[in-house]
């Protein structure tokens, strides 16, 4: 009784230091130090590292890089590009292991409020540095509050955050990241509610802000083969 | 059951070598795999199948035996079963950062322990494979009445989550590769 006492109240506590936080978000370079030094760490461990130093989506209301804009509020929409063919099935659907670096280094997304010309410099240089394997086959999207609305197995805690971990040269890079070491053993359901919200909107590469970013794509990695993402009913 | 793949364009001088005719084509892919051991299948250009060579590791073949088949007009087709195998194979050869985003090297235990449960299971719907960024294998079926994600953890042990009709199951058991574990045979074989 005592001890359930107890976590309620360190929750109330949170959630009041998350307010304050809300408004004075240039304050918490303890929650910028953080990510900075998830940076020095293995890639596996820099969800854990970020746990630990963050749990349950503590810095949320924090700007946790320089180069952002600020956090990455509830309204925003989310874009996770599909680069690897290795996360789309035959019939041109999204497969859950899109979704789990969510548990190691991190899933990179792109906040949508990106101008165009933004996430072309970005997906060039990506596509230009990875191996010849890696193809855009499209975009899948969902808003930042129902990613953090997410329960699995702990009724009681969102299963992810989402932060606003903005790059030099990708300033509208996020990323979602498990707010609570999941076990493994929960590990695919929580991937099914993410593949779940992001299923909902499906655009292939051509149909992606009305085919703009496609149009501007260079012809070499235009002509990379990609498995079209297709829109589900 | 062929278990490794090797470049087919390091062999292809001794594969050229090996078939009698005047004019031998050289093999431009590996079609079936063969139940005989460690065996592969080479088609030449002209489709006709010409013989068996003994693969003896991933990296390397050599030709130890040939076995002259009588010719066959037409190559078999190659199965679905063989298909969601044979990329769960390919992906096996991939190196860190597949995805460009740093993803692990693929875990060649857990490959081989899905691989291994493909074979071993049996349902009116074949699933897709699948490959996470730390290195696992996993099978995913998606119908109307089942989804089945199940990860193959490379130590013995699988991780799954399963909706079939209203219920939902989650869990990890051990899979020692000789039969599907009783819990998801039951639930992913109705």
């Amino acid at each position: 009784m005592i001890e359930k006492k107890y976590q309620t109240f360190s929750r109330l506590l949170s959630k009041a230091k998350q307010l304050f936080l809300r408004y004075f978000s240039r304050l918490c370079r303890r929650c910028s130090r953080a990510f900075e030094r998830a940076e020095t760490v293995e890639e596996a461990e820099r969800v854990k590292t970020i746990i630990g130093a963050c749990p349950e989506g503590e810095c949320e209301c924090c700007r946790v890089s320089e180069h952002s804009h600020g956090p990455v509020r509830g309204n925003e929409r989310l874009a996770r590009f599909v680069l690897s063919p290795v996360h789309v099935d035959k019939k041109g659907r999204i497969k859950p292991s899109l979704f789990s670096h969510a548990a190691t280094k991190g899933c990179s997304i792109q906040r949508e409020s990106a101008s165009t010309d933004e996430l072309l410099a970005w997906l060039e240089g990506f596509l230009r540095k990875g191996k010849p394997d890696v193809a855009w086959c499209g975009v899948v999207v969902a808003t930042a509050e129902t990613v953090r609305s997410l329960r699995a197995a702990r009724k009681d805690l969102q299963c992810f955050a989402v932060y606003d971990t903005a790059q030099a040269d990708n300033v509208s890079h996020a990323e979602i990241f498990e707010s609570y070491p999941i076990d493994e053993a929960d590990g695919p359901e929580a991937r099914k509610e993410l593949l779940r919200i992001f299923s909902g909107e499906t655009f292939s590469s051509q149909q992606y802000r009305n085919s703009d970013l496609w149009k501007r794509l260079s012809p070499d990695l235009q002509a990379r083969q990609a498995v079209p993402l297709v829109k589900q009913p | 059951m062929f278990t490794g793949t090797a470049p087919l364009g390091t062999v292809a001088p001794t594969i050229a070598a090996l078939f009698a005719p005047a004019q031998p084509s050289l093999p431009t892919d590996v079609i079936h795999y063969g139940t005989a051991g460690n065996a592969a299948l080479l088609v030449d250009c002209g489709a006709r199948a010409r013989g068996f060579l003994l693969v003896k590791s991933e990296t390397s073949l050599s030709v130890v035996d040939a076995l002259p088949l009588p010719p066959v007009s037409a190559a078999r087709e190659t199965t679905e079963s063989e298909r969601v195998a044979g990329e769960l194979r390919r992906w096996g050869m991939l190196e860190s950062d597949w995805d460009g985003e740093g993803a692990a090297t693929p875990d060649r235990n857990s490959i081989s322990s899905a691989i291994t449960f493909l074979h071993l299971a049996s349902t009116k719907e074949l699933p897709e494979p699948m490959l996470h960024a730390n290195g696992h294998a996993g099978l995913l079926w998606r119908s109307d009445d089942l989804y089945a994600d199940i990860e193959f953890l490379g130590n013995a042990r699988v991780a799954y989550y399963i909706e079939r009709g209203q219920g939902k199951h989650k869990g990890v058991v051990s899979f020692d590769r000789k039969k599907i574990p009783d819990v998801l045979a039951t639930l992913i074989q109705g």
